[in-house]
């Protein structure tokens, strides 16, 4: 399907009344492969493909879709927007305004060396299932599982602003969990991030690198050592953080506390609001002077880069935290427009939806934190007793997105610049702004990673799109710290 | 909402695939989703949309451990016939067929859980509802939520045997109701009938939620508290243990709670829970086979206290060495089976009843972002309070208290029963669009919050 066909299916919608009108078709693909135990488990392959019309008529949205691509169930999708704008828009209390951006234009594709849809499914069952194999070099093994998966979304905005772009995205992932049991005992660890994986917006060549057969060892080793460590002792902390699990605290207490959405009140079904207000804007501290965060939709290799949103904004790299101060939001050109955002320059494009059948919403990009220096050695050298965590397990936190709690796979005790014997079930809690504010040191860019989170979860009912956290090392000061053993009761 | 395709056109384009593929053990499941959906906040609503799609899966049964499917939401005889043969390329030629007996198509037509109101709703009906409900409430509060109705129909095929259809809709209404400080109130109803939702009353309760909540908030201490958790706590609680202690994926790994330890007192005896995709309950979200074609089977989960029953696939059956009962998950679920129909089996008290039971407890509308998997093991959870919690005192709700978190175990919460309310309600799902339970309010004994 061509712009033209898109484009009249936006004139479709602009003459049944629309003031604005956006159109994306949509062609995703995904093909996973789940190997357990040295065997194949599962081989799948989706495609879906169909195409979204939004239209703003009277002040308020409306949005309808048709899988396919039948001109004539596409004009209907286009109609059925406009009818639905017109209902809702007898239940509202300010109309709808968008702030001006220039209408997307261009193309752009995910730098692949290696397509992942062209290397054969048989050698991706074959590494799978030697990566699986690898893991059962000890008795205490109980499960392995392994997985690689990638997935190509393909789409074209045309608007009725005049916008015609196109994106072919494509996201790389592969992970490793181990399950080892000794007695009554059960201890998992995962490689190379956490249960659900690594992904990158990247061709095969990320799988490749992640040399998969080679860590299995290794990962059951840690797994071992950790089911027989002793239990993290209660208690507060000097808390290292590594990057992995850092770039899920991004996640959950600052990424999703930005989304100007949330912030306005509009989420609060499901997901919850935001403990910032509008007018912090500029003013509140949000954290020490060590953290600078960023939005930044162009960095190589995240699952939030791109080349527009879809509300056809330009990619961006916004700053959101600048050395501790709150200087931006995660916006759209509605509610930039809410707050004048526009005007002031702090518009960044996060607008997007997982398919051609779902309606955008504000979504994280890659929130990044900024490296500051030296490395993850330095920051364990100059702690005198405190605690190093990596590799997420659990998560959770309030719908202000201020009260926080952690469960990581990996805990190391720190004493004299050392890092000495493993702890089991970690767990760490606290509040946004004081954890943030606690941050003494972020290690330097050589440990600067970053790391695909594919299954972010918004939106009623939930949409899931992938984003993308930039971390280095990080240290808090006395951060409340136990054990996840029976459930956190004495 | 309009339906996509006919049920006769959709299974006549599957067989027709699958007869020009010719793999003998190729099987289709097939999806349609409808949904339509009005989104509201500040008494405004701001997002309105119909969404459809359809996943059409091809399968290749029997092999021993595998599963390889590929699927597609484009109905053409081309694109159709593609996506079946690309299961017959690259499914394994000599593998074992499973021990564990799989699908047995049942030929079945059961659009008993379907309600053609709830299909037909408008958004000019719920705009409409919504502005009486929200014209009648307290001017110092407002309303954020969703009013939405979905309908699900589920075709199940192999060739030479009659097809499995079932059709399902689902209405649900949940709304907070939000005081003038942001605190927040919060109510839900859901039904196969949408006719059958009392908005009214969810706003009148969300309301009077909301302005308690209002009121200045008190601090309670960390460590076990008793706790009346409402049917939407409930819930939650059980959607999580769905995964960690009644699922056949983790159970086979001895990961999760119930691994080794069936037939062991692990809660309070007055607790017996099953799972019923089946069940003629008008409350019940009605599923009558799974994606492998397998009738659902009522699995008793819970047993006065003991765990005698778990949720299984083929895949998970086999390695337990037992039958499937009718859960094998969508593609998408990496949880792999999972009890997607809980009823709770109800006690005789009413809300005041309980209520008036606690000497110095909380009222726990319901949680927020809970999270199964601090310590699957164990049945170890955290989460937190929200929509509306109270102290209870001397047998009297009182005053709000700031959100709380918890850190748990799911067996601990459960395993000192006070009493159990007798009304259940119908609490949708976040595991699946086609999931809900049917749960009362629980009083338990202690609840650890930290």
């Amino acid at each position: 399907m061509g712009h033209g066909d898109l484009a009249l299916a936006v004139d479709e919608a602009v003459r049944a009344g629309a003031a604005y009108v956006d159109a994306r078709h949509v062609a995703d693909e995904a093909e996973r492969i789940v190997a357990r135990n040295g065997q194949v488990e599962r081989v799948s392959h989706d495609t879906s493909e169909g195409v979204g019309v939004r239209a703003l008529v009277d002040g308020a949205w409306g949005f309808g879709c048709a899988p396919g691509l039948d001109p004539a169930a596409i004009a209907g999708a286009a109609r059925t927007a406009v009818g639905i704008a017109r209902a809702a828009a007898t239940l509202r209390r300010a109309p709808v305004s968008l702030a001006e951006t220039p209408p997307a234009h261009g193309d752009y594709r995910t730098p692949c060396v290696i397509d992942p849809f062209t290397v054969p499914t048989a050698q991706k069952c074959d590494l799978a299932v030697r990566a699986s194999e690898a893991a059962h070099q000890s008795p205490l093994v109980r499960s392995s599982e392994v997985f690689l998966s990638a997935r190509r979304q393909w789409k074209r905005f045309v608007s009725s602003e005049g916008a015609n772009a196109t994106h072919d995205l494509v996201v790389t992932a592969a992970g490793l969990n181990v399950v080892v049991a000794e007695g009554d005992e059960v201890e998992s660890r995962s490689y190379p991030f956490e249960a659900v994986g690594s992904y990158r917006a990247a061709g095969y060549e990320f799988i490749e690198g992640l040399d998969l057969v080679s860590a299995a060892p290794r990962v059951v080793d840690e797994a071992i050592e950790i089911l027989r460590a002793p239990d993290c002792p209660a208690g507060r902390t000097t808390l290292i953080v590594g990057s992995a699990q850092l770039a899920l605290q991004i996640h959950e207490s600052c990424g999703h506390a930005v989304e100007l959405d949330r912030v306005l009140g509009t989420e609060v079904s499901l997901a919850g609001t935001s403990f910032i207000r509008p007018d912090d804007l500029g003013r509140l501290a949000y954290g020490s002077d060590k953290v600078s965060i960023v939005a930044d939709a162009t960095c190589e290799g995240g699952l939030g880069t791109f080349a527009f949103d879809d509300d056809g904004v330009a990619a961006t790299r916004t700053p959101i935290v600048e050395r501790g101060k709150l200087v931006g939001f995660l916006t759209s050109r509605e509610t930039a427009a809410q707050l004048g955002l526009d005007a002031r320059g702090v518009i960044g494009g996060t607008m997007r939806a997982e398919s051609w059948n779902r309606f955008p919403l504000i979504r994280m990009v890659n929130v990044n934190l900024e490296s500051g220096e030296g490395s993850l050695e330095d920051l364990i050298r100059d702690t005198d007793d405190g605690m190093f965590v990596d590799g997420f397990r659990s998560w959770s936190i309030d719908d202000r997105r201020l009260n926080f709690h952690f469960a990581c796979q990996v805990a190391w005790e720190v004493k004299n610049g050392r890092l000495t014997r493993r702890l089991r079930n970690p767990v760490y809690t606290g509040v946004t702004p004081e954890f943030w504010r606690s941050c003494d040191a972020v290690a330097g860019a050589s440990e600067w990673r970053l790391w695909g989170l594919a299954q972010c979860g918004k939106g009623d009912p939930a949409q899931l799109v992938g984003v993308g956290h930039g971390a280095a090392p990080a240290r808090f000061r006395n951060v409340e710290v136990g054990s996840g053993h029976r459930g956190g009761r004495s | 909402m309009t339906a996509l395709i006919a049920r006769d056109d959709l299974e006549a384009r599957i067989r027709a695939a699958v007869a020009q593929t010719g793999g003998e053990r190729l099987c289709a499941f097939a999806v349609i989703r409808s949904r339509s959906v009005t989104r509201f906040a500040d008494s405004s609503i701001h997002q309105a949309f119909d969404e459809s799609n359809i996943r059409i899966e091809f399968r290749s049964r029997g092999h021993h451990g595998v599963s390889v499917t590929a699927a597609t939401s484009a109905l053409d005889a081309p694109t159709l016939a593609q996506t079946a043969a690309r299961v017959i390329a690259t499914a394994p030629a000599q593998s074992p067929p499973l021990s564990a007996e799989t699908s047995r198509d049942q030929g079945t037509h059961d659009d008993s859980g379907w309600s053609l109101a709830t299909t037909a709703s408008s958004h000019e009906e719920r705009a409409d509802a919504l502005r009486a409900a929200f014209g009648t409430a307290a001017p110092a509060v407002s309303f954020a939520g969703v009013f939405g109705a979905r309908t699900l129909s589920f075709l199940h095929l192999r060739r030479d045997a009659p097809a499995s259809f079932a059709r399902i809709s689902k209405a649900y209404f949940n709304v907070f109701g939000v005081g003038p400080r942001g605190d927040e109130g919060f109510d839900g109803c859901a039904h196969r009938d949408i006719a059958e939702l009392n908005i009214d009353a969810s706003v009148r309760t969300a309301t009077e939620r909301a302005l308690r909540a209002s009121a200045p908030k008190r601090r309670v201490c960390r460590g076990p508290i008793e706790a009346i958790l409402a049917p939407d706590a409930v819930e939650e609680l059980m959607s999580w243990a769905a995964p960690i202690g009644f699922g056949g994926k983790m159970f086979v790994e001895g990961a999760g709670f119930s691994a080794g330890r069936l037939g062991e007192p692990m809660f309070d005896a007055a607790l017996t829970i099953h799972d019923d995709g089946l069940s003629d309950d008008p409350l019940a979200v009605r599923m009558p086979f799974d994606c492998e074609g397998t009738p659902k089977r009522c699995v008793t989960l819970v047993d006065r206290g003991r765990v005698v029953g778990i949720a299984h696939d083929s895949t998970t059956a086999d390695l337990a060495g037992t039958v499937s009962t009718g859960h094998a998950p969508h593609d998408d679920v990496e949880a792999g089976p999972l009890p997607l129909h809980l009823f709770i089996a109800p006690g005789d008290a009413s809300v005041d009843d309980l209520v008036r039971g606690v000497e110095h407890g909380l009222w726990i509308t319901r949680f927020h972002y809970v999270n199964g998997y601090v310590n699957p093991r164990e049945g170890a959870m955290t989460g937190l309070t929200r929509g509306g919690t109270f102290l209870i005192e001397r047998g009297k709700i009182t005053d709000p208290i700031e959100t709380a978190r918890f850190s748990d175990r799911f067996p601990a919460i459960f395993s000192s029963i006070a009493r159990i309310g007798a009304e259940r309600r119908l609490i949708p799902s976040w595991l699946h669009d086609a999931a809900g339970s049917v749960v009362p309010a629980i009083h338990v004994r202690a609840l650890n919050l930290t």
